[in-house]
């Protein structure tokens, strides 16, 4: 999540809104938050939504209208998800 | 030692889970709603306000 946090101004330049979703309680969260200085939410996750979207380290951009346009696996590349995002808009 | 215990277990944790993505390019994405800390979020309602990066990940205090 640190690696979001040091490219959050160029997400928000773009008017993208990053959220951070893991299985910790929302007492961790509140932790690594202050710990990492993060201004963007981290989601607590009962499982749900692992259930919906998959296990692992995945990475999803969607757009404003609810399509998942594209998906990393892995640690995230944040130069290739930002060209993503600006596709977006072109 | 607890968290040594817990970086372990997040360890053996991400050796076992292959990032498995349940859905691809061009689907939609299915609502939610969580809570986090900001308060609850609602997948559908964020979105009204721009793209979303959704970036799920194993653990707090692990890198990425």
């Amino acid at each position: 999540m640190k690696a979001f946090q040091n490219d959050i101004e160029r997400f928000e330049k773009l008017g993208a809104q990053v959220l951070g979703v893991s299985a910790d309680s929302l007492e961790t969260h509140n932790d690594f938050v202050e710990k990492l200085g993060l201004n963007f939410s981290l989601l607590v996750d009962d499982g749900s939504i692992r259930e919906i979207y998959g296990s692992g380290r995945l990475t999803y951009l969607i757009d404003q209208s609810g399509i998942i346009r594209y998906v990393h696996k892995g640690m995230p590349d944040n130069d290739r998800l930002l060209q993503e995002i600006g596709n977006l808009q072109s | 030692m607890k968290r040594l215990i817990r970086a372990g277990a997040v360890l053996a944790a991400t050796l076992l889970t292959s990032n498995a993505a349940a859905l691809q390019i061009g689907d939609a994405a299915p609502d939610f709603t969580a809570i986090s800390t900001r308060g609850e979020v609602t997948l559908s309602q964020v979105l009204e306000k721009g793209p979303v990066v959704l970036a799920l990940y194993y653990a707090d205090f692990t890198p990425g």
